[in-house]
Protein backbone atom coordinates (compact mmCIF):
# COMPACT_ATOMS: atom_id res chain seq x y z
CA UNK A 1 0.00 0.00 0.00
CA UNK A 2 2.73 2.39 0.95
CA UNK A 3 5.08 1.05 -1.44
CA UNK A 4 2.36 1.52 -4.34
CA UNK A 5 1.55 5.60 -3.16
CA UNK A 6 5.34 6.06 -3.17
CA UNK A 7 5.91 4.19 -6.78
CA UNK A 8 2.94 6.83 -8.00
CA UNK A 9 4.52 9.97 -6.47
CA UNK A 10 7.86 9.01 -7.67
CA UNK A 11 6.80 8.16 -11.37
CA UNK A 12 4.88 11.79 -11.33
CA UNK A 13 7.82 13.25 -9.97
CA UNK A 14 9.87 11.83 -13.12
CA UNK A 15 7.23 13.00 -15.35
CA UNK A 16 7.40 16.59 -14.38
CA UNK A 17 10.82 16.46 -14.59
CA UNK A 18 11.00 15.10 -18.13
CA UNK A 19 8.28 17.92 -19.12
CA UNK A 20 10.53 20.64 -17.66
CA UNK A 21 13.49 19.38 -19.32
CA UNK A 22 11.42 19.30 -22.30
CA UNK A 23 10.31 22.27 -21.90
CA UNK A 24 13.78 23.95 -21.18
CA UNK A 25 15.53 22.13 -24.15
CA UNK A 26 12.63 23.49 -26.58
CA UNK A 27 13.06 26.99 -25.09
CA UNK A 28 16.93 26.65 -25.19
CA UNK A 29 17.03 25.59 -29.19
CA UNK A 30 14.46 28.18 -29.66
CA UNK A 31 16.01 31.13 -28.30
CA UNK A 32 19.31 29.58 -29.85
CA UNK A 33 17.72 29.53 -33.39
CA UNK A 34 16.57 33.03 -32.75
CA UNK A 35 20.37 34.38 -32.15
CA UNK A 36 22.09 32.07 -35.02
CA UNK A 37 18.88 33.23 -37.49
CA UNK A 38 20.13 36.86 -36.45
CA UNK A 39 23.64 36.56 -36.29
CA UNK A 40 22.89 34.90 -39.79
CA UNK A 41 20.90 37.78 -40.95
CA UNK A 42 23.06 40.41 -40.39
CA UNK A 43 26.27 38.98 -41.71
CA UNK A 44 24.34 38.33 -44.69
CA UNK A 45 22.85 42.04 -44.55
CA UNK A 46 26.91 43.03 -43.94
CA UNK A 47 27.42 40.99 -47.38
CA UNK A 48 24.54 42.61 -49.35
CA UNK A 49 25.33 46.54 -48.00
CA UNK A 50 28.47 45.46 -48.36
CA UNK A 51 30.34 48.63 -46.06
CA UNK A 52 34.07 47.56 -46.80
CA UNK A 53 36.05 49.24 -44.61
CA UNK A 54 39.50 51.18 -44.84
CA UNK A 55 41.32 51.45 -48.24
CA UNK A 56 38.13 49.70 -49.72
CA UNK A 57 35.78 52.38 -48.25
CA UNK A 58 33.72 54.05 -51.36
CA UNK A 59 33.96 57.16 -49.45
CA UNK A 60 37.73 56.90 -49.51
CA UNK A 61 37.81 56.29 -53.23
CA UNK A 62 35.08 59.02 -53.83
CA UNK A 63 38.14 60.94 -52.62
CA UNK A 64 40.66 59.22 -54.32
CA UNK A 65 38.62 59.72 -58.05
CA UNK A 66 38.44 63.25 -57.19
CA UNK A 67 41.87 63.72 -57.56
CA UNK A 68 42.72 61.52 -60.77
CA UNK A 69 39.64 64.08 -62.53
CA UNK A 70 41.62 67.41 -61.20
CA UNK A 71 44.89 66.05 -62.37
CA UNK A 72 43.09 64.37 -66.05
CA UNK A 73 41.54 68.07 -66.67
CA UNK A 74 44.79 69.89 -66.34
CA UNK A 75 46.79 67.06 -68.70
CA UNK A 76 43.76 67.54 -71.35
CA UNK A 77 43.89 70.83 -71.44
CA UNK A 78 47.78 71.02 -71.57
CA UNK A 79 47.28 68.50 -74.41
CA UNK A 80 45.04 70.10 -76.42
CA UNK A 81 46.32 73.46 -76.09
CA UNK A 82 49.41 71.84 -77.57
CA UNK A 83 47.90 69.95 -80.81
CA UNK A 84 45.31 72.91 -81.17
CA UNK A 85 45.71 73.28 -85.45
CA UNK A 86 42.03 73.53 -86.42
CA UNK A 87 42.83 73.66 -89.94
CA UNK A 88 42.71 70.01 -89.89
CA UNK A 89 39.71 68.26 -91.40
CA UNK A 90 38.94 65.82 -88.45
CA UNK A 91 40.04 68.85 -85.60
CA UNK A 92 36.45 68.44 -84.35
CA UNK A 93 36.43 64.71 -83.67
CA UNK A 94 39.81 65.71 -80.77
CA UNK A 95 41.51 62.69 -82.34
CA UNK A 96 44.39 65.17 -83.12
CA UNK A 97 45.48 65.50 -79.54
CA UNK A 98 46.37 62.06 -80.05
CA UNK A 99 49.59 63.45 -80.81
CA UNK A 100 50.48 64.75 -77.65
CA UNK A 101 52.13 62.64 -75.09
CA UNK A 102 50.11 64.41 -72.23
CA UNK A 103 46.70 63.28 -73.62
CA UNK A 104 48.03 59.62 -73.42
CA UNK A 105 48.72 60.12 -69.78
CA UNK A 106 45.33 61.60 -69.22
CA UNK A 107 43.89 58.79 -70.86
CA UNK A 108 45.77 56.48 -68.37
CA UNK A 109 44.46 58.15 -65.43
CA UNK A 110 40.67 58.47 -66.73
CA UNK A 111 41.30 54.61 -66.77
CA UNK A 112 42.60 54.34 -63.36
CA UNK A 113 39.58 56.68 -62.88
CA UNK A 114 37.09 55.03 -64.71
CA UNK A 115 37.73 51.65 -62.38
CA UNK A 116 37.43 53.82 -58.86
CA UNK A 117 34.64 55.55 -60.46
CA UNK A 118 32.46 52.10 -61.14
CA UNK A 119 33.66 51.23 -58.19
CA UNK A 120 32.22 54.03 -56.09
CA UNK A 121 29.14 53.57 -58.33
CA UNK A 122 28.72 50.43 -56.84
CA UNK A 123 27.72 51.53 -53.27
CA UNK A 124 26.88 55.16 -53.43
CA UNK A 125 23.51 56.60 -55.30
CA UNK A 126 24.42 58.45 -58.36
CA UNK A 127 22.25 61.21 -57.64
CA UNK A 128 24.62 61.61 -54.40
CA UNK A 129 28.19 60.41 -55.36
CA UNK A 130 28.17 62.60 -59.04
CA UNK A 131 27.42 66.13 -57.46
CA UNK A 132 30.06 65.55 -54.65
CA UNK A 133 32.44 64.44 -57.57
CA UNK A 134 31.91 68.06 -59.45
CA UNK A 135 34.28 69.03 -55.81
CA UNK A 136 36.93 69.43 -58.83
CA UNK A 137 35.06 72.75 -59.74
CA UNK A 138 36.21 74.31 -56.10
CA UNK A 139 39.64 72.22 -56.19
CA UNK A 140 40.92 73.21 -59.50
CA UNK A 141 40.83 77.00 -59.53
CA UNK A 142 42.12 76.82 -55.42
CA UNK A 143 45.08 74.95 -56.56
CA UNK A 144 45.73 76.97 -59.87
CA UNK A 145 45.80 80.15 -57.28
CA UNK A 146 47.46 77.97 -54.51
CA UNK A 147 50.48 76.28 -56.80
CA UNK A 148 50.48 78.39 -59.85
CA UNK A 149 49.80 81.71 -58.09
CA UNK A 150 46.99 82.46 -60.24
CA UNK A 151 44.37 85.78 -59.30
CA UNK A 152 40.82 84.82 -58.00
CA UNK A 153 38.34 87.35 -58.63
CA UNK A 154 36.11 88.48 -55.77
CA UNK A 155 33.23 86.63 -58.37
CA UNK A 156 35.14 83.63 -58.39
CA UNK A 157 35.26 83.38 -54.64
CA UNK A 158 31.65 83.55 -54.84
CA UNK A 159 31.13 81.02 -57.28
CA UNK A 160 33.83 78.83 -54.88
CA UNK A 161 31.85 79.41 -52.14
CA UNK A 162 28.72 78.84 -53.68
CA UNK A 163 29.71 74.97 -54.95
CA UNK A 164 30.85 74.74 -51.35
CA UNK A 165 27.51 75.39 -49.49
CA UNK A 166 25.88 72.96 -52.44
CA UNK A 167 28.49 70.11 -51.60
CA UNK A 168 27.91 70.36 -47.87
CA UNK A 169 23.75 70.21 -48.57
CA UNK A 170 24.17 67.38 -51.14
CA UNK A 171 26.53 65.72 -48.61
CA UNK A 172 24.13 65.76 -45.53
CA UNK A 173 21.39 63.28 -47.18
CA UNK A 174 25.07 61.14 -47.64
CA UNK A 175 25.68 60.94 -44.63
CA UNK A 176 22.14 59.68 -43.66
CA UNK A 177 22.49 57.00 -45.97
CA UNK A 178 25.82 55.76 -44.33
CA UNK A 179 23.78 55.51 -41.24
CA UNK A 180 21.06 53.44 -42.81
CA UNK A 181 23.07 51.23 -44.36
CA UNK B 1 30.20 80.25 -82.07
CA UNK B 2 28.24 78.52 -84.35
CA UNK B 3 25.20 76.46 -84.93
CA UNK B 4 27.86 73.35 -85.04
CA UNK B 5 29.31 74.18 -81.90
CA UNK B 6 26.33 74.18 -80.06
CA UNK B 7 25.19 70.91 -81.48
CA UNK B 8 28.85 69.09 -80.47
CA UNK B 9 28.58 70.74 -77.08
CA UNK B 10 24.63 68.94 -76.88
CA UNK B 11 26.02 65.66 -78.26
CA UNK B 12 28.96 65.84 -75.63
CA UNK B 13 26.49 66.20 -73.13
CA UNK B 14 24.14 63.46 -74.29
CA UNK B 15 27.15 60.91 -74.50
CA UNK B 16 28.39 61.95 -71.13
CA UNK B 17 25.09 61.92 -68.86
CA UNK B 18 24.07 58.26 -70.94
CA UNK B 19 27.32 57.02 -70.44
CA UNK B 20 26.97 57.56 -66.52
CA UNK B 21 23.49 56.06 -66.41
CA UNK B 22 24.99 53.24 -67.88
CA UNK B 23 27.73 52.83 -65.76
CA UNK B 24 25.45 53.13 -62.75
CA UNK B 25 23.03 50.48 -64.07
CA UNK B 26 25.74 47.97 -64.37
CA UNK B 27 27.08 47.97 -61.55
CA UNK B 28 23.96 47.76 -59.83
CA UNK B 29 23.50 44.76 -61.81
CA UNK B 30 27.17 43.52 -60.81
CA UNK B 31 26.14 43.67 -57.53
CA UNK B 32 23.39 40.98 -57.81
CA UNK B 33 24.49 39.20 -60.47
CA UNK B 34 27.78 39.41 -60.61
CA UNK B 35 29.86 40.24 -63.84
CA UNK B 36 29.26 37.25 -65.45
CA UNK B 37 26.04 38.20 -67.31
CA UNK B 38 25.54 39.23 -70.30
CA UNK B 39 23.46 42.77 -69.52
CA UNK B 40 25.56 43.67 -66.95
CA UNK B 41 28.59 43.32 -70.02
CA UNK B 42 25.94 44.96 -72.86
CA UNK B 43 25.24 48.21 -70.34
CA UNK B 44 29.34 48.69 -69.44
CA UNK B 45 30.66 48.38 -72.82
CA UNK B 46 27.72 50.71 -73.76
CA UNK B 47 28.67 53.06 -71.13
CA UNK B 48 32.21 52.96 -72.58
CA UNK B 49 31.55 53.30 -75.70
CA UNK B 50 29.40 56.72 -74.37
CA UNK B 51 32.25 57.67 -72.40
CA UNK B 52 34.69 57.34 -75.03
CA UNK B 53 32.67 59.45 -77.82
CA UNK B 54 32.18 61.98 -74.73
CA UNK B 55 36.00 62.06 -74.55
CA UNK B 56 37.00 62.68 -77.91
CA UNK B 57 34.16 65.15 -78.19
CA UNK B 58 35.64 67.30 -75.13
CA UNK B 59 39.00 66.97 -76.44
CA UNK B 60 37.84 68.50 -79.97
CA UNK B 61 35.99 71.27 -77.72
CA UNK B 62 38.65 71.90 -75.41
CA UNK B 63 41.23 72.82 -78.95
CA UNK B 64 38.26 75.10 -79.93
CA UNK B 65 36.92 77.15 -76.69
CA UNK B 66 38.52 77.82 -73.46
CA UNK B 67 37.98 75.65 -70.52
CA UNK B 68 36.53 78.20 -68.68
CA UNK B 69 33.49 78.48 -71.83
CA UNK B 70 33.06 74.72 -71.55
CA UNK B 71 32.89 74.34 -67.51
CA UNK B 72 28.97 76.03 -67.73
CA UNK B 73 28.03 73.17 -69.30
CA UNK B 74 29.95 70.96 -67.37
CA UNK B 75 28.15 72.42 -64.74
CA UNK B 76 24.64 71.80 -66.89
CA UNK B 77 25.55 68.11 -66.52
CA UNK B 78 25.08 67.90 -62.74
CA UNK B 79 21.56 69.26 -62.56
CA UNK B 80 20.93 66.76 -65.42
CA UNK B 81 22.46 63.41 -64.32
CA UNK B 82 20.85 63.93 -60.84
CA UNK B 83 16.91 64.16 -62.99
CA UNK B 84 18.13 61.26 -64.75
CA UNK B 85 19.00 59.42 -61.89
CA UNK B 86 16.19 60.43 -60.38
CA UNK B 87 13.83 59.81 -63.33
CA UNK B 88 15.36 56.34 -65.03
CA UNK B 89 17.11 54.82 -61.99
CA UNK B 90 14.19 56.19 -59.49
CA UNK B 91 16.64 57.35 -56.94
CA UNK B 92 15.00 59.16 -53.84
CA UNK B 93 15.26 62.80 -54.95
CA UNK B 94 14.73 65.27 -51.80
CA UNK B 95 14.26 69.07 -51.83
CA UNK B 96 17.69 69.24 -49.78
CA UNK B 97 19.27 67.06 -52.81
CA UNK B 98 17.62 69.30 -55.23
CA UNK B 99 18.85 72.59 -53.53
CA UNK B 100 22.63 71.63 -53.14
CA UNK B 101 22.98 70.28 -56.60
CA UNK B 102 21.43 73.76 -58.14
CA UNK B 103 23.97 75.59 -55.69
CA UNK B 104 26.69 73.69 -56.76
CA UNK B 105 25.51 74.33 -60.26
CA UNK B 106 25.06 78.45 -59.67
CA UNK B 107 28.93 78.07 -58.24
CA UNK B 108 30.05 76.41 -61.02
CA UNK B 109 28.91 78.89 -63.41
CA UNK B 110 29.91 82.00 -61.47
CA UNK B 111 33.45 80.43 -61.45
CA UNK B 112 33.65 80.48 -64.66
CA UNK B 113 32.15 83.57 -65.91
CA UNK B 114 34.60 85.54 -63.60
Amino acid sequence: MDGKAARERRESRETNEFNLLLFLSQLWSEIFRDVSVRAGLAYSLDMINNRPSGFANPWLQLGLNIICVVLYELLLKAGAKATANLSQPWSWTGITGLASPLIWLAIVVIILDLMIWLYVLKYIPLSIAFPLSRMVDVLVPISCWLILKEEISPLRWCGIALVIIGLAIVAKPAARLEERL
Amino acid sequence: MTWWSIVLILIWLATFVAGQLFFKRAMELSSVTGFHNRKTITFLSAGIVLMTMSFFLNLGLLQRFDLSYLYPFQGLSIIIITLMAAVILKEKLTWRLTIGTLLITAGVVLVSMS
